[in-house]
This record gives C-alpha cells, sequence and structure tokens, in this order.
C-alpha cells in the first residue's frame, strides 16, 4: 500500500485527499479441455 | 442439469490450473479457473460464450480496512467485488462439452490493482463464475471458492 493511501474509506473521506482511480491491470485469458489426464499448460492464450 | 452447467471454481497457480490453491501471497501469480460442461445437443447451441470472474470481499465497512476506491472526480465508494468478463468461443463439437476457462495474473496484486484499503491484501475472500452463452439464454452460476490473500513481507 502507498504511503498517501488510507487504510479505510472512512480515513480517505477525512483526509481530503484527491487520489486517481487506480488503474486495472490486464489479465490472460484461456480455455482448455476439462482435466487432462496428464499434465499439461494451458492453451489458446488471449491478453485482455 | 441445465444446459451451461459450472462444475466448479477455484483459485490457482497459472502454471497448474487443475490444483485448487486456497493461498496467496501478494507477489505470487494467480488464476481464476470456471469449469464448465454444457449439456446441449447440436445444432441448437452456438460457440460464443461470455465468462465472467468475480473476486468477492464479504467485509463492507467504511470504519474498517475493508476494499474501497477511488472514482474520478475525487468521489470514494467502497468496492466489495473485482468483476473480469471475456467473450470466447467454444467449438463443443470438436473439442468435448467439458472444459474450463480462466483467467490469470502475474502476481495477486495484480487482479486488485484498482482496489485501495488495508487489507486488500490481507484477509479471507471468495472467487466466483458465471457462464452465459451469446444468442441464446442458457446460463450457468458457481458457488463461492474461499481463498486467502497475504501481503508479501
Amino acid at each position: 500500500m502507498a504511503e498517501h493511501e488510507s487504510k479505510t474509506l472512512i480515513e480517505h473521506l477525512k483526509s481530503g485527499r484527491k487520489v486517481e482511480l487506480p488503474p486495472r491491470k490486464p489479465g490472460n485469458f484461456g480455455t482448455t479441455e476439462s482435466r487432462p489426464t496428464k499434465p499439461s499448460q494451458p492453451a489458446d492464450k488471449e491478453r485482455g | 442439469m441445465s444446459e451451461v452447467n459450472i462444475l466448479g471454481v477455484w483459485s490457482a497457480d497459472p502454471a497448474d490450473i487443475f490444483t485448487p490453491k486456497p493461498v496467496f501471497v501478494s507477489s505470487e501469480p494467480f488464476a481464476i479457473v470456471i469449469e464448465v460442461n454444457l449439456d446441449v445437443d447440436p445444432p441448437f447451441f452456438s460457440n460464443s460464450l461470455t465468462a465472467t470472474w468475480i473476486m468477492g470481499t464479504p467485509r463492507i465497512d467504511p470504519y474498517t480496512t475493508s476494499w474501497y476506491t477511488v472514482l474520478d472526480g475525487g468521489d470514494a465508494s467502497l468496492m466489495p467485488t473485482v468483476v473480469f468478463d471475456w467473450d470466447f468461443s467454444w467449438d463443443y463439437r470438436k473439442r468435448g462439452k467439458n472444459f474450463v476457462v480462466w483467467i490469470s495474473f502475474d502476481h495477486y496484486s495484480d487482479a486488485v490493482s484498482q482496489i485501495l484499503g488495508g487489507e486488500k491484501f490481507d484477509g479471507l475472500f471468495y472467487v466466483m463464475g458465471t457462464i452465459e452463452s451469446r444468442g441464446e439464454y442458457y446460463f450457468g452460476v458457481s458457488d463461492k471458492y474461499w481463498y486467502r490473500a497475504i501481503p508479501a513481507s
């Protein structure tokens, strides 16, 4: 947690600080057949 | 059984998505996996689906360290869920009616990057998943799977 971040919403509101909406980090998406008989790497990756 | 069934949802290490993992340090890789069964017969079902992953906290109280976020303009709000969705195709005629669909992040902290609050990386949380078919009315909803997040030291 950054030093300027309040630990509770009430603390944040009382502080009057203007903090920008924290950015969203992208995830990776994928599909694969259910429960293979031997371990395998996930397939069909896509960055989203 | 309905047309779209969610057989399970769990958090996991992205390198081992078929093994549920219930504890994550904030710096560790993180994935949420939805296991799906389609109980349908061709040709009445499209291949177009939407997966939604929901991360949630049961603690919603502005006087505690609950999850919150700050909106544009400076307004702040409690934020009990983080939601990701993905439109994808699954050709069940070729690939079968049972599959998993997952989302992963390099670090657990990336999955909750929009969240503020003292327990962002510290507490008991849950994941859920839903699947909707695009073009039909079919859908499936999971139960909650609980996990624990631990701050990196």
